[in-house]
């Protein structure tokens, strides 16, 4: 152990914990002994110093809580509580409902547009092999798509109102869906980070 | 620290007596940690102050990850060091020629020459400085801890300490040539 190292173990800290071949060489060197010595009044000096807390200003405690009580911020809490706001307004900001609720405005509004083209691809696909036809019909798409195409081709050319009308009836049952889908992954995630 | 997870749950639910009784469980070091870190008992204290508002408008988000002294000093931390930066931005727009020096020292309270001294040479310490030392040294927490308090890396917070114990080693050493 050379003078430069044993400084560079006393900047590194604790004066008290140094290794026996350090106090070794500060028992043969006069300089790094006085060194040693200064680091330990210096060690002592700041736990002493540390060690007093500062006295608190009188009434701190209460301006905190006059703030609190004023309501500083109270909008912001209000927002972060969960329990602070009613579950349809919670569920009017949850992800999938918003989502939902887009698309269901997309299809009213271009809603004609996109049977046109699911039709285009329902004739497309009858040319296609008798295997993937009788497939997708066995699952339910043919009647399941049919039957959509007839129920929204007609509110695609209804008048606005009768659109908006169907939109307001609709939407709690797709934000419904949305929001059991939501929780649902919510449950799938929850458990998977369980494990 | 039952009791305490009590406490938390009620205030988290806005039970302001609860939150209240938080306050005045953890202000002394909460406040200790802003005028360690600020020097002027004016500024400790708003910051202080701060730090508890957000801490009630935050609370329903604490989660416990850590614990609640912790996630306090750390907005006390954080809070305190954006107040040394807009003094040293005000600091420097009124007075350009005097360089960027640290917030001015509160009155001094010491009773021996020593300890008058050692509050001179962390007064010359920077902010992070300060706040490093004040944690490992008067909070008696671990490296990883400080840095996880002052949202630095590890290897900063060891970089800090290095340094503030190497100019404060040397200024300890001159003082005390200066004594003798």
């Amino acid at each position: 152990m050379n003078c430069l190292a044993f400084e560079r173990l006393l900047d590194e800290g604790a004066p008290d914990r140094l290794p026996a071949e350090a106090l070794a060489h500060a028992r043969d060197c006069e300089a790094c002994a006085r060194s040693l010595a200064r680091a330990r009044s210096l060690e002592r000096a700041l736990e002493a110093h540390f060690s007093s807390v500062p006295e608190v200003p009188a009434g701190f405690a209460d301006r905190v809580m006059a703030r609190v009580e004023r309501g500083e911020a109270r909008g912001v809490r209000w927002l972060a509580l969960p329990s602070a706001l009613p579950w349809w307004t919670r569920v009017a900001f949850e992800p999938g409902v918003v989502l939902a609720l887009a698309t269901l405005a997309l299809f009213v509004w271009r809603g004609n547009r996109w049977l046109a083209g699911a039709h285009a691809a329902w004739n497309a696909l009858s040319a296609a092999p008798e295997w993937v036809h009788s497939g997708l019909l066995a699952v339910g798409f043919g009647p399941l798509a049919d039957l959509l195409s007839r129920a929204l081709a007609s509110v695609g050319a209804a008048p606005v109102p009768v659109q908006f009308g169907v939109a307001l009836g609709v939407a709690p049952l797709l934000a419904a869906i949305a929001w059991l889908a939501w929780r649902a992954g919510e449950r799938l995630v929850a458990t998977a980070g369980a494990r | 620290m039952a009791d305490e997870r009590r406490l938390i749950a009620r205030a988290q639910s806005g039970d302001t007596a609860a939150f209240r009784a938080l306050v005045e469980r953890h202000q002394a070091r909460a406040h200790a940690l802003a005028l360690r870190i600020l020097r002027s008992p004016s500024d400790a204290e708003e910051v202080a102050q701060d730090a508890f508002v957000r801490v009630w408008t935050a609370l329903p988000g604490f989660r416990g990850e850590s614990t609640f002294a912790t996630w306090l000093h750390r907005i006390v931390a954080r809070r305190a060091f954006d107040r040394v930066q807009v003094l040293r931005n005000r600091h420097a727009r009124e007075r350009p020629d005097e360089g960027l020096p640290e917030p001015a020292a509160p009155a001094a309270d010491e009773d021996t020459l020593r300890a008058a001294k050692l509050q001179e040479l962390i007064a010359g310490l920077t902010a992070a400085q300060r706040a490093a030392v004040t944690l490992y040294y008067y909070e008696g927490r671990s490296v990883e801890d400080v840095a996880h308090v002052l949202g630095m890396p590890e290897n900063t917070v060891k970089t800090h300490l290095l340094r503030a114990r190497a100019a404060l080693r040397a200024a300890w050493t001159h003082a005390l040539g200066d004594e003798s």
